[in-house]
Formats: C-alpha cells, sequence, structure tokens
C-alpha cells in the first residue's frame, strides 16, 4: 500500500473516531463500531480491518 | 500426624471417625470448578461480499464451545465441520441456534450472536433449547484434526465487518 493512501485510510479513521457519539447500546468505541462506519463510508477494496487497525496506528480500541 | 486440627465427620451409622485423611493426618480434597477461556478469533475484519472467513480453531477436549459473531450485514451463515460431515461450507445444524441465512445483523458487541457447538448432529428431533444445546453429549474429541475449523459467510452484496469470539469451557 501506497504510503499516501495509508495516510489517507488512517485520517478517515480518526476522522470517524471524532463523530463518535456515546449511545446506550454503544457507550463507547469499539473497533467493531471503527470499521463498521469505515466500511458504510468509504471503498475499501483493501480490505482493511482491526488488525490492520492495530498494525497501521496508534488508534487502540476495546475489541 | 501433621500438625493442626484433626476433622472429624460421621459414618453411615452416625459414629465419629476423620474425615477424609491420609494415615499421615493430611486431609484430603478434591477441587472442582471450570475453566473458561475467551479468544478474539475475528478482529473486526471486512469480508467482501458473498465471502466467507474461515476460522480455525484447535479443538481438544472442552466441554463446552460457544461462538459469538458479530457483523453488521445480512444475510449470513455461520457453518461448521462435524465427524461425520467434512465440508465446512453451507452446513449449520452443528451450532445451537442454528444460524442459517440470518436476516437480521448483530452490531453491537456487547451483544453478539451466541451459539453453542454442538460437534455432531443432533438426534433426530434435534435441538430445541438453550438447555438441551448445553446439555448435549459433545465428543469434541472425534474431530479429525485436518477438519478443524469453521466459517462465517457474507451472503450481502456489501463488505460486511466481522467479530467472531470462541469461548471454551472445561469442567474439572
Amino acid at each position: 500500500m501506497r504510503n499516501d493512501r495509508k495516510q489517507e485510510i488512517i485520517e478517515n479513521l480518526k476522522g470517524i473516531l471524532t463523530e463518535f457519539v456515546p449511545s446506550e447500546e454503544e457507550p463507547e468505541p469499539t473497533m467493531f463500531w471503527l470499521i463498521s462506519q469505515y466500511n458504510s463510508r468509504y471503498d475499501n477494496p483493501e480490505l482493511i480491518g482491526g488488525n490492520w487497525v492495530l498494525e497501521n496506528t496508534d488508534i487502540r480500541l476495546p475489541l | 500426624m501433621a500438625k493442626g486440627v484433626p476433622i472429624l465427620g460421621k459414618d453411615p451409622l452416625g459414629k465419629a471417625k476423620y474425615a477424609n485423611v491420609t494415615e499421615s493426618g493430611d486431609l484430603r480434597v478434591q477441587l472442582s470448578g471450570t475453566i473458561v477461556q475467551y479468544e478474539v478469533a475475528v478482529n473486526a475484519e471486512s469480508l467482501p461480499a458473498g465471502g466467507s472467513r474461515i476460522i480455525n480453531w484447535n479443538i481438544t477436549d472442552e466441554d463446552l464451545i460457544l461462538v459469538a459473531v458479530n457483523i453488521d450485514k445480512a444475510p449470513w451463515s455461520l457453518t461448521s465441520r462435524t465427524m461425520f460431515y467434512t465440508q465446512s461450507e453451507g452446513y449449520t445444524p452443528a451450532f445451537f441456534p442454528e444460524r442459517k441465512q440470518v436476516q437480521t445483523t448483530f452490531t453491537s458487541i456487547a451483544a453478539p450472536a451466541i451459539s453453542v457447538f454442538l460437534g455432531y448432529i443432533p438426534h433426530e428431533g434435534g435441538i430445541n433449547s438453550w438447555r438441551e444445546a448445553v446439555e448435549f453429549p459433545k465428543i469434541y474429541q472425534g474431530f479429525v484434526r485436518s477438519a478443524n475449523d469453521f466459517r462465517v459467510r457474507n451472503y450481502s452484496d456489501e463488505v460486511a465487518t466481522v467479530t467472531v469470539r470462541i469461548v471454551r469451557v472445561w469442567n474439572v
């Protein structure tokens, strides 16, 4: 993966995180929630998932 | 005799006697309980439309195995090999509740779709309750090592997000 694409994905992920609104069902963001939101908003041809986030970013969320 | 206070019990006639002690006076005890092992087998992976995720699980001598699935697209299925059926694709009765072409999503990580792995095909009439599923005799050890996997399939036409957790229980 090219570095500019990687940075684009990371910025998109962090942008999603800033928009998180706690709810009764989802009181805090989880890795599942983050990737689910990413898949619903962006094309994901690389099929990035939770392990990619752990390996390539400093984002740490409950699994 | 070892130091300490002897523990007295009663025999069937009500006569006092030392209870469960060795010849040297040590107390015999047997511990029992439950060992539970929890693992995240699939961590929020993106599963393409129509794709399936095969999960290897090193089954040993567990007394009970639960599989918890979170998925944000439907329909989806949970299938497994059994000792009598060696294809993990498309075979759903190895789990209770059966997860066959499920039309609902499970997006809260706190409320996944939980199923009991039955290990082999239930008798005629099947399994109809959680109690039956938990009490159903498991013969996990009968699995062929090379057939030791299960899978989640995304039947939707979109990329699905999938998390799968496995809970293994041993009664000791």
